[in-house]
């Protein structure tokens, strides 16, 4: 038990010295834990899910701090509660992909022709362009959020495959699995042991890297009309709603959704960049 | 010796800062080479060779900085000398060898190129024949078979000790006085190693150049150099000629280091220990810590270079606190 | 019976839409219980390749290994791993050679775990701390991470690694070829003392020969893949019988400067293109002492002395061979 609080702590002072080499992952974290706690937990002013169909196309005011839409929804009220549901939603989808992706990758860094086999038929399915078999598979099977994730995963899969194969692949290479080897290790454990923690760090890069294009996604989903179900609040949902106001000079309604977004992903790709720049300098 | 030497270097410091504090890479160095002489500097890793070399080519960037010291070429001081200055002499007076040849060359270039750029550098424009007769020339005098094919190559189509060779032909080219070669055959075969020393020693000692070379074997300085300068921890701990310094050693570092080298038969004697760090440099000797004859004064008392052996052949210092004689005594026991 | 016993070790490696080249050709040879056997050689010699394939780290093409009357070759992966606890295996790079994410002691520990998966935790952590112990590490090291230790204590740490599971034979491949010359003396001193102590056998490859008289009992010099000549250490050194043995012997700079280094003994050119070996004798090309029947006649290796093996068909060859040889028709003097 001893030992176990012990590693605990370690790989807190571990974290904490990250942060401290690396500000830009802090900052990052933070913004993206403000946003979910913001989205479940800040008392709102009005019902995200219920309009009120006597105040619509208000303009920011006391009242109503990002004005309200053409249904009479509360634009500041659906913006914070929608990061409940896109955030939660992105991370899911990225964090299921590194687990799909990362042991696949190593798998298929392995010499034998059924590693070859893997990269072919990837090849084939990335030829298409995902994001657009995505929607189709999410418009076919329905518009659940299981289905959100499955779109994401389809997307991001592939991508962690190919990153992990490559990493793994100049590894293979290296002395030290060389000695691995020459010591019995299993080609499970060599993976296991050897490879793998020293994938860690490009992995976790390119999760950040992809949890941002995974808000994309739902919003790109959203937007088309096939991910999260009105009167559910989504950013893609309510920058959809917000375009058709736009013309009509009610920048409001498409604005702070859109500014919710931007803010996300730079928190998620300065998560990215710091990793990155901790990678290299590691090296 | 009246006359100046070629290269006097004295007294030059350059340090580098980092994030721990100021690392001394170069603590008063000071020697001098004559012509037709051939210097070796040696020491282990970290102790500052390397370092030194860039301060005199002038190739200390920052972070570091030269602080102090001068280093005369003819007369003239290289560390006051403006940077188109500096570049200009390296090439016309200072020849450089490399440690990694195809690191020496530029991989996209024919050599002749390569040639014809270095020349035109230095001497303005030329005909593209006439720096190709100068490389032939040049490549047949450090024995390269079929110039002319060589010089429509690229570096990767040659052998590790043919682009050594043309990398010498390239530091020759301008016939520099003096030629600085950084570990020049470490990266070589050692049948190739041969070849290659024998070329440095005949283009310094028949045509009247001196060369500075800097290793870490001391078996190149044994039986190619004529005068050795022994660096520990950023200084010059001994200097003499290879003769008198490697058969009757001053400097317990450099008995540690002879004794250092395997043989059969005898049972290594080991230096404990490290070099220690440059920037917190110990207030004595830095050697004193791995050092068995160090006495009280060595940790408190930083040491001088001054004269050993005083009948001994040439100048001959020594940068320690302990009699040269009882060093030398211990050295005889283990013979 | 010998420990190992290797039988026409051969290995080429095909390259795509290239010729294949030739890295191991015909090779045998054996090593006794607490020998040291040195694979001497330049760069593409052969000599890393045969380490590996010894190992079955790569797989030859044609020949046997036997090792304590096991036919290596014959096993199948699962056997493989077992038997690797008797042989072990020590790189030259000391940090590529250590996984940068693992504590020192999971790395020592790692071949335990895998060959005795049984042990308990605290055996395992004693058997560690012993081991570390024994290479000069401290115990409370296995906590540290490999890019904090210096390069002599990485070196440490993959010595620790090979000798934990106790194995029969170790293969040293350039254990300090990287390493300084005071850290390089520490380490042949351990391999060395592990050796006595344990009745280790190491088949030793490298190309310097200062380290391989302190280590060697017996030594095998190899050319382009093959080896030229073959005996006990005093045989080879002292006595060499091969133009190549000779020449790098002759090419060794001694850091003794009572010992002048042999002139004379020189092989014209480079190592030839190992994708096209040469026909008779594969020394031809460079040899100044080769006659016309080197060519036709097969090259093979014959007994010379006691246990004393080499290639060339004008064995014993003499000092007055070689000077006839360079006065004459040697092949294109090197320069």
């Amino acid at each position: 038990m001893s030992d176990l609080g012990k590693r605990t702590l370690e790989i807190l002072k571990r974290f904490l010295s990250v942060l401290r080499s690396q500000p830009a992952i802090g900052v990052g974290l933070t913004v993206v834990l403000a946003m979910l706690l913001a989205g479940f937990f800040l008392p709102l002013p009005y019902s995200p899910t219920r309009p009120d169909p006597l105040n619509v196309l208000q303009p920011p005011s006391s009242l109503h701090w990002f004005g309200t839409d053409s249904d009479g929804f509360d634009v500041f009220s659906r913006t914070i509660a929608a990061a409940a549901r896109d955030l939660p939603l992105a991370l899911i989808g990225t964090f299921l992909s590194a687990l799909v992706g990362v042991p696949l990758g190593l798998l298929a860094s392995t010499k034998g022709p059924w590693s070859e086999r893997i990269m072919r038929g990837l090849d084939v399915f990335q030829s298409f362009p995902l994001v657009i078999l995505a929607i189709a598979i999410v418009t076919l099977m329905g518009n659940r959020l299981e289905n959100v994730v499955i779109a994401i995963l389809i997307v991001n899969v592939p991508r962690f495959m190919r990153l992990v194969r490559s990493e793994a692949l100049s590894l293979r290479e290296s002395r030290f699995i060389e000695a691995a080897r020459a010591v019995g290790a299993t080609p499970i454990r060599v993976m296991r042991k050897h490879m793998f923690p020293n994938v860690v760090g490009v992995a976790l890069a390119q999760t950040s890297i992809a949890a941002a294009q995974a808000i994309g996604i739902i919003a790109a989903l959203s937007f088309l009309g096939v991910g999260v179900s009105p009167p559910n609040p989504s950013w893609g949902l309510m920058i959809q709603t917000g375009v058709r106001s736009i013309t009509t000079g009610d920048w409001w309604v498409v604005v702070f959704p859109g500014l919710a977004v931007l803010i996300a992903v730079a928190a998620f790709n300065l998560v990215a960049d710091g990793l990155q720049m901790r990678q290299e300098n590691e090296r | 010796m009246s006359e100046t030497k070629l290269l006097d270097v004295r007294g030059v410091v350059a340090n580098y800062d980092s994030p721990r504090g100021v690392v001394k890479a170069v603590n008063a160095v000071s020697f001098s080479a004559d012509r037709k002489e051939m210097v070796g500097i040696v020491g282990e890793s970290g102790c500052g060779k390397s370092a030194t070399i860039r301060a005199l080519l002038g190739l200390i960037r920052p972070p570091g900085k030269v602080v102090e010291g001068e280093v005369l070429l003819d007369g003239q001081d290289l560390l006051k000398m403006t940077k188109k200055e500096i570049r200009q002499v390296r090439g016309d007076k200072i020849g450089f060898v490399a440690q990694n040849p195809f690191a020496a060359l530029n991989p996209i270039y024919k050599i002749h190129k390569q040639f014809h750029n270095v020349i035109r550098a230095h001497e303005g424009r030329s005909s593209s024949r006439s720096t190709r007769k100068r490389a032939v020339d040049m490549l047949t005098a450090v024995g390269i078979p079929g110039p002319e094919r060589i010089l429509d190559g690229y570096a990767h189509e040659l052998s590790g000790g043919m682009a050594q060779r043309v990398v010498i032909a390239l530091a020759l080219i301008l016939d520099p006085e003096l030629i600085v070669a950084d570990e020049p055959t470490t990266a070589l075969d050692v049948t190739i190693q041969r070849q290659i020393l024998d070329l440095l020693r005949r283009k310094t000692v028949d045509e009247g150049r001196s060369l500075l070379l800097v290793t870490h074997d001391l078996g190149v300085v044994a039986q190619y150099c004529d005068r050795v300068v022994v660096m520990y921890a950023g200084k010059v701990v001994e200097t003499g000629l290879v003769s008198e310094v490697f058969a009757r050693p001053a400097h317990p570092y450099t008995l540690g280091l002879l004794q250092s080298v395997p043989r059969r038969g005898l049972k290594v004697r080991t230096l404990g220990g490290r070099v220690p760090s440059l920037i917190d440099y110990p207030p004595g000797c830095a050697f004193a810590d791995r050092c068995v004859f160090a006495i009280d004064r060595c940790r408190e008392d930083i040491p001088e270079l001054r004269p050993a052996f005083p009948s001994g052949r040439g100048v001959r210092e020594v940068r320690c606190h302990v009699n040269e004689q009882e060093v030398f005594a211990d050295a005889a026991v283990d013979r | 019976m010998p420990l190992l016993t290797v039988r026409g070790l051969t290995k080429s490696f095909q390259r795509s839409g290239r010729d294949a080249v030739h890295a191991v050709n015909d090779v045998s040879f054996e090593i006794d219980h607490g020998e040291t056997l040195a694979l001497i050689g330049e760069s593409g010699s052969g000599k890393s390749t045969i380490g590996r394939l010894l190992l079955r780290l790569l797989e030859p093409d044609a020949g046997t290994i036997e090792l304590e009357g096991t036919d290596l070759l014959a096993l199948r992966s699962s056997a493989l791993r077992a038997m690797r606890a008797k042989m072990q295996v020590v790189f030259q790079e000391p940090y590529e050679s250590l996984n940068p994410k693992m504590r020192v002691g999971d790395i020592v520990a790692e071949p335990l775990q895998i060959h005795e998966p049984s042990m308990s935790r605290t055996d395992l952590r004693e058997r560690v701390r012993a081991t570390l112990e024994e290479v000069g590490l401290d115990a409370d090291q296995a906590e540290r991470f490999p890019r904090g230790l210096s390069g002599g204590q990485q070196q440490r740490v993959g010595i620790a690694r090979a000798l934990i599971t106790r194995p029969a034979l170790v293969v040293l491949d350039e254990p300090t070829s990287s390493l300084d010359l005071s850290v390089q003396a520490q380490i042949l001193e351990i391999l060395h003392d592990l050796q006595e102590a344990h009745g280790l056998s190491y088949l030793y490859i490298s190309h310097d020969l200062s380290t391989v008289s302190y280590l060697a009992h017996r030594v095998a010099v190899l050319y382009l893949g093959q080896i030229r000549e073959q005996g006990p250490l005093e045989a080879v050194v002292q006595n060499p019988q091969d133009p190549y043995t000779q020449a790098l012997l002759a090419a060794f700079l001694d850091p003794d400067v009572t010992v002048a280094p042999s002139r004379s003994r020189m092989l014209a050119g480079e190592i030839p293109d190992p994708t096209r070996l040469p026909e008779g004798c594969f020394l031809y090309g460079r040899c100044p002492v080769r006659v016309d029947s080197c060519r036709s006649e097969p090259s093979v290796l014959r007994l010379l002395g006691p246990k004393h093996y080499g290639r060339c068909i004008r064995a014993p060859l003499s000092d007055e061979d070689w000077n006839d040889a360079s006065d004459s028709n040697a092949p294109g003097r090197s320069s």
